[in-house]
């Protein structure tokens, strides 16, 4: 029994290891990649033996206009939280709450999003965008990204809805608060947890996706991050110290982002998928 | 499961109801005007300076990134005051492409742009593209720095120029002279002296070739359309003619045998799937005897983040063996301004096109300019004799032909990647490599 | 009732307004333009069925590319999955190392998969890639060479490498799910004297279908949208035995032109994926929820 718990206990731990190992060597990859020479990315050289290489980071400043790009990126992804999340929760809220002709429609319809592939709507959105005017600016990445982010907050927040007893809302009728304020003053305050769990989701959504925002902007005012990082790659020459200096200032608002809501993250799903 | 397929059933009837109601005709294909070319209009009249759209790939790390800098300013201190380009960025080759069909597609393409890898003939498919001719005919100034050479090369089947080029490329491949010295060879004359050249490189303890089949395979598919090119008179058509429809001559199929030989024995071990910047990396540091590859790379040879020092004075510059070099001219760019910016959006052209913008790029990326005209300084000579030897190879070569680039489409191109290790693997033979290229041509539309 | 009628109108109209601008219109125009002959330089006539018999026909690529993708989608919807949910298992009821550890299995989902690609592409670079490398020590052959991801008998299995591992997701949603069984049901267990791995077998695991089916529709749909790190690793070589469906949409559109073609393989891409949903939903007999 001992030497069993034992055993189990050292599989377990080699397994965990195995997977952090796997999972850390990419970023400490690119991390280190970030101070190294081209020449030594490209022979895969161990240690930095062209000195580590600071001025990658300016470069990375100097090839692409990352300052402005990380201006648009915040803004984009600011209202595409703000817009998916509004949007998302109002609609879950009813579809979760009452029945009424049509729901069940609605929300098998809403949910599509889930398995439609960003691919195969490319070119399509590109010419609605441009017919309702909204191309080269933020406000058709804001809408494009909301409505991609649309199925997967939707059912995060119908399913923590779910968990909401319905005698609360009862009550607060009974004492005379209207629609609108039982949904704001009451059910939303509580879902907390469910929104900064779509929030990270929507988040990384907002903060990599690269095809549409290359697709549906011109202009270096409107652009967001991750095109930046297709400025050190060209056909004959290449700046990959740059680019892997570029991809750490991508990657670290998202990860801080996520240590800072992992907590809220945890909760919301817990509570969220108490019944699916 | 049944609900759920009678709900998905209502949900497109729902789609057409509400997009037919809603939005007619969505896939017109009416020439949309985006708001660029109105606030253009409306600015003329209020004299203003008039906005001209241009596309650019030559940003951040490209070559020509820095020329492109030069170019622009000059433009805007000259013309700032009377035209604004509104330039999009669109960063690396393959994301300028496909941005470019994009608006192809929906016919919004820019008002210049460069027109490589299929996308001028999108232009001309779709009717945007211009006939440059009438305008190269007004003015001899520009028609002289533009030259016959690469307006003949650049007109189309129906007789009409839709592009002018801005640098004529000149590709024979890069040798390590200390590495041949020691394995006691020379450039070869004959391919047989040249694979026995690359045995002897071997023994000596060198690797031959750096080469990368990813990506257009570009160092790899110069080998190979030398040899096609070089071999005899049908060869030697077959590289020169644009588009080319049939690969399965035993022209190409013998090429294809020998690179597969060179792949195997004679490149850089982890030359399959390997990119550009990995051949380069390996000749530049010295791992490889040669490389294919044309006057833009000297600049690297003397870039102390790139080469190995004092790399540029150990090299040469030679022919392809029967005495075979490439040498054409870029596609350039094409005009598809609507009539109301037509004059502005004709005088960047010719800005882009002409002298200032030779020279610059001349001088700061080696792209060889399309006439004599633009003469090449003492001082670049001293400076960059590889480029100058690239020149003079050109008056002695016997065999002159195209880049498979410019004379296949992309549907080819983007073939060779795949196949390249399905030839070296015993995948497939040469045989049927020339027949799924073939194939390719034809899915292309 | 007739105030709340109005607010639930209210309430919606967002939410379907903004899926019928990009959903609706877009996947109207993909429908109907599959039966056109569109390309990138004009086009745009009917032609029925014709892109589709094309896509069908015995000889076609579309059926390996087919082939590939399924294989992905079991693969990712079994093994992915498992992996996600041991890893949960032995990190659920907090231990110290628990959040750092989560944090660190969820840096692969956060790294774009553009970084990622050049990434493995280095690793498993045959010459001085991490991999053959470390392999050459451990075995001291100095001459081993393998090309994992140009070599057609490892391209599949390398590439699948590049996502099959970072199942960050599922674990986190997994776990979250785990800390909803009540404490008393373990301690119950124990007093029982059901070992560790019979309280996950036959307590935690049965508990948990609803989210594994969620997470393993995640995971499978996830399978029909990757595109990048195939683009950058193998760009679906050697022939075509690392295309997907996604890859074979973006060659058809924007390399061959032919954006009608490329269009009737996003039809049956979504179709493809609805029966994907609907199978997993049946397999794991998941609670009648949002998605019906």
């Amino acid at each position: 029994m001992q030497i069993n718990k034992i055993m189990a206990k050292t599989i377990s731990a080699i397994f965990l290891l195995l997977i952090v190992c796997v999972s850390i060597v990419p970023f400490l990859w690119v991390f280190a990649s970030s101070f190294k020479s081209n020449a030594d990315i490209m022979s895969a050289a161990m240690g930095f033996p062209n000195g580590l290489k600071f001025i990658n980071y300016k470069n990375a400043f100097k090839l692409a206009p990352i300052d402005k790009f990380y201006i648009n990126s915040i803004i984009v992804t600011f209202f595409g939280i703000l817009l998916n999340v509004t949007f998302a929760s109002a609609a879950a809220y009813v579809l979760s709450r009452f029945s009424f002709k049509g729901a069940r429609f609605l929300t098998v319809m809403l949910s599509m999003g889930l398995f439609i592939p960003g691919a195969a709507l490319l070119q399509p959105l590109f010419q609605i965008i441009s017919k309702a005017n909204l191309s080269n600016s933020h406000a058709g990445l804001v809408i494009v990204y909301s409505a991609l982010g649309l199925a997967t907050t939707l059912y995060v927040m119908i399913s923590y809805f779910k968990t909401i007893p319905k005698e609360l809302e009862e009550s607060a009728y009974i004492e005379g608060s209207g629609f609108v304020n039982t949904f704001f003053r009451i059910i939303l305050p509580l879902t907390r947890p469910a929104l900064s769990t779509a929030a990270v989701i929507q988040f990384l959504l907002c903060w990599n996706e690269f095809q549409f925002a290359l697709i549906l902007t011109s202009d270096n005012n409107v652009r967001t991050l991750p095109i930046a990082l297709y400025y050190f790659k060209s056909s004959f020459a290449s700046d990959y110290g740059a680019m892997f200096a570029a991809t750490i200032l991508v990657i670290c608002p998202s990860i801080i982002v996520f240590i800072l809501l992992q907590k809220q993250v945890v909760r919301g799903l817990v509570a969220g998928s108490v019944k699916g | 499961m049944k609900r759920i397929l009678l709900s998905m059933a209502a949900v497109v009837t729902a789609i057409a109801l509400l997009v037919s109601g809603c939005t007619k005709a969505p896939v017109s294909t009416e020439p949309s005007q985006g708001t660029n070319k109105e606030t253009a209009a409306a600015d003329k009249s209020t004299n203003g300076p008039v906005e001209v759209t241009y596309a650019t790939f030559r940003v951040g790390a490209h070559v020509q990134a820095p020329g492109e800098k030069i170019m622009l300013e000059e433009f805007n201190r000259l013309y700032g005051d009377k035209i604004k380009l509104v330039i999009e960025e669109l960063p690396s080759d393959d994301v300028y492409v496909n941005k470019m069909k994009a608006l192809a597609a929906s016919n919004s393409l820019p008002d210049v742009f460069d027109g490589k890898n299929g996308v001028r003939e999108l232009a001309i498919a779709n009717g945007t593209a211009r006939n440059l001719l009438p305008y190269l005919e007004e003015d001899p100034e520009w028609k002289k720095y533009v030259g016959d050479m690469a307006i003949k090369a650049n007109t189309n089947e129906d007789g009409n120029l839709y592009s002018i080029s801005y640098s004529q490329r000149i590709i024979g491949y890069y040798y390590n002279k200390s590495m041949f010295e020691k394995a006691g060879i020379k450039p070869a004359e004959t391919w047989e002296e040249f694979m026995s050249n690359c045995e002897a490189l071997k023994k000596a303890g060198f690797t031959p070739f750096a080469n990368a089949t990813g990506e257009n395979a570009w160092t790899v598919n110069l080998l190979l359309g030398a040899m096609i090119g070089t071999a005899n008179e049908a060869g030697n058509k077959l590289m020169n003619e644009k588009p080319v429809t049939n690969f399965n001559t035993p022209e190409v199929i013998n090429a294809l045998e020998n690179i597969k030989k060179i792949l195997t024995d004679y490149s850089n071990t982890d030359a399959l799937g390997a990119v550009y910047a990995n051949a380069a990396n390996v000749f530049c540091q010295e791992q490889a005897a040669m490389i294919a590859n044309g006057p833009w790379m000297v600049g690297d040879f003397t870039n102390p983040e790139k080469s190995v020092e004092g790399l540029d004075q150990r090299l040469g510059v030679a022919l392809y063996p029967n005495k075979g070099i490439y040498s054409e001219y870029d596609p350039g760019f094409v005009l598809c301004a609507k009539d109301d910016n037509l004059e502005e959006a004709l005088t960047f052209l010719k800005f882009r096109t002409g002298p200032f913008s030779q020279k610059t790029f001349l001088e700061t990326a080696g792209s060889l300019p399309l006439t004599n005209n633009i003469e090449l300084s003492e001082e670049f000579k001293a400076k960059k004799p590889l480029v100058v030897q690239h020149l003079e190879l050109a008056s002695q070569a016997e065999y002159k032909f195209k880049t498979l680039d410019v004379i296949a489409d992309s549907s080819v191109i983007d073939s060779f990647a795949k196949l390249y290790p399905e030839l070296v693997f015993g995948e497939i033979d040469a045989q049927t490599f020339a027949q799924k290229l073939t194939d390719a041509v034809y899915r292309q539309k | 009732m007739k105030v709340k009628k109005r607010w639930i109108i209210i309430f919606l109209t967002p939410a379907v307004l903004l899926f019928a601008f990009v959903y609706l219109t877009s996947l109207y125009i993909l429908v109907t333009t599959s039966f056109t002959d569109l390309t990138a330089g004009g086009g745009g006539n009917f032609v029925g069925l014709k892109n589709y018999i094309e896509l069908f026909k015995p000889a076609s690529e579309f059926w390996s590319v087919l082939k590939n993708n399924v294989i992905w989608v079991l693969l990712q919807s079994t093994v992915h999955v498992y992996l996600g949910v041991i890893v949960a298992l032995i990190l659920a009821r907090n231990k110290w190392y628990t959040s750092l550890v989560r944090t660190i299995y969820m840096l692969p989902n956060i790294i774009s998969n553009a970084a990622l690609g050049m990434l493995f592409i280095f690793i498993l670079n045959p010459k001085f890639g991490l991999i053959n490398n470390t392999w050459r020590l451990i075995s001291g052959n100095d001459a081993y060479m393998q090309n994992w991801f140009m070599d057609p008998k490892t391209a599949f299995g390398s590439v699948t490498m590049t996502w099959l591992p970072y199942a960050g997701i599922t674990a986190i949603l997994v776990m979250a799910e785990m800390t909803s069984i009540p404490d008393s049901i373990y301690e119950a267990a124990i007093i029982d004297g059901a070992s560790q791995l019979q309280i996950n077998m036959f307590i935690v695991l049965p508990l948990m279908r609803n989210i594994i089916g969620t997470t393993t529709i995640l995971a499978a749909s996830n399978m029909l949208q990757k595109l990048d790190i195939i683009l950058l690793t193998t760009s679906g070589g050697p022939g075509t035995r690392t295309t997907n469906m996604p890859m074979s949409i973006y060659r058809t559109a924007l390399i061959d032109n032919n954006y009608s073609l490329a269009n009737a393989q996003g039809v049956f891409l979504i179709l493809f994926g609805l029966v994907a949903v609907l199978l997993i939903r049946k397999i794991y007999r998941m609670n009648e929820n949002i998605l019906g």
